[in-house]
């Protein structure tokens, strides 16, 4: 792991990477899209509305599953302080609180057919609601502290804690049953969906997970190049400094 | 009592995929044009030097 914690390595790996990866999500979006909208049967009871699950449920899982792995780079980042770690972690926020808005905006054109209501302060929809403030919290963060040295370790620590929330997301439904339905393929005795509604959904959740990982790679590429040239302004602020103090009578820096 | 007809159920299947199109359409177009702002800024900020080195 230390290996590929070298920001130029990661530059030269990803760059060879991302056509394949963009390639990639291109073709499982078509495909995903097609098998949903007009692969899957229509539902026996929600009829047509059952192709809104396709949008929703891999949005659902990866909002969890990037706060999950923004809370495993803010570890890294705080115990072995790889210099990727912290600019891994800030990329997933936005990308993080894109899924979760589509996540929460889906479920309520979903759920306003099907329940009756666009909303309800259900256990699932109230924790992925707070999931959402978690993430804009942890992007505030960033920006407000920015100038700091410590940043890095105070917005890791204020991740870690915001985990907390993601076991009340799994299991809010079995706690609290009320109106979100409780988990249909992550269950004891297996899926509740049929086979012929797997195969839209998890070509969708394949390509949201490209989505991610071609989007969080730009954003870490624009991260390491900001702070590069942050970096060269600092030096050549530096040399004028020192060129100044040289040459004092020529009254501007060389 | 359901206060929506089937037949109506296809507005809100693709109000469903606008919005979700519209999203990760602006995800993907804002994480790649910040990622060729910034990387073109590196280039061509690397090009001054070496011009003003040699």
């Amino acid at each position: 792991m230390h290996r590929f914690a070298n920001p130029s390595r990661f530059l030269r790996l990803s760059e060879n990477l991302l056509p394949w990866l963009v390639v990639g999500m291109i073709l499982a979006l078509i495909a995903g899209v097609y098998l949903a909208l007009f692969g899957s049967p229509v539902d026996y009871r929600q009829g047509e509305m059952v192709r809104v699950m396709y949008v929703h449920v891999p949005a659902a899982w990866m909002a969890s599953a990037i706060y999950l792995s923004l809370v495993i780079a803010s570890i890294i980042s705080l115990v072995w302080r790889h210099p990727l770690a912290d600019v891994a972690a800030r990329g997933m926020a936005p990308i993080g609180a894109v899924f979760t808005a589509i996540c929460l905006i889906t479920g309520s054109i979903w759920g306003y057919p099907t329940w009756g209501t666009w909303w309800a302060w259900d256990g699932r929809m109230t924790s992925v609601l707070v999931l959402l403030s978690i993430y804009l919290g942890y992007m505030a963060l960033w920006s407000a502290l920015e100038e700091r040295a410590n940043a890095p370790k105070i917005v890791a620590i204020m991740a870690i804690v915001g985990g907390i929330n993601l076991p009340i997301i799994k299991f809010s439904v079995d706690w609290w049953q009320t109106l979100h339905q409780p988990a249909s393929i992550l269950r004891k005795g297996g899926s509740a969906i049929a086979p012929s509604m797997m195969a839209p959904l998890f070509t969708m959740w394949l390509a949201y997970i490209l989505i991610f990982a071609v989007t969080l790679i730009w954003r870490m590429r624009a991260d390491i190049a900001q702070q590069k040239l942050q970096a060269m302004a600092a030096r050549n602020t530096n040399t004028s400094q020192s060129h100044a103090i040289l040459h004092p009578s020529t009254g501007s820096a060389l | 009592m359901n206060l929506v007809q089937p037949e109506q159920h296809i507005y809100f299947v693709t109000a469903a995929y606008i919005i979700t199109a519209l999203s990760l359409g602006g995800l993907i177009i804002t994480a790649w044009m910040i990622a060729r702002t910034w990387t073109a800024r590196v280039e061509s900020q690397r090009l001054e030097r070496h011009k003003n080195d040699s």
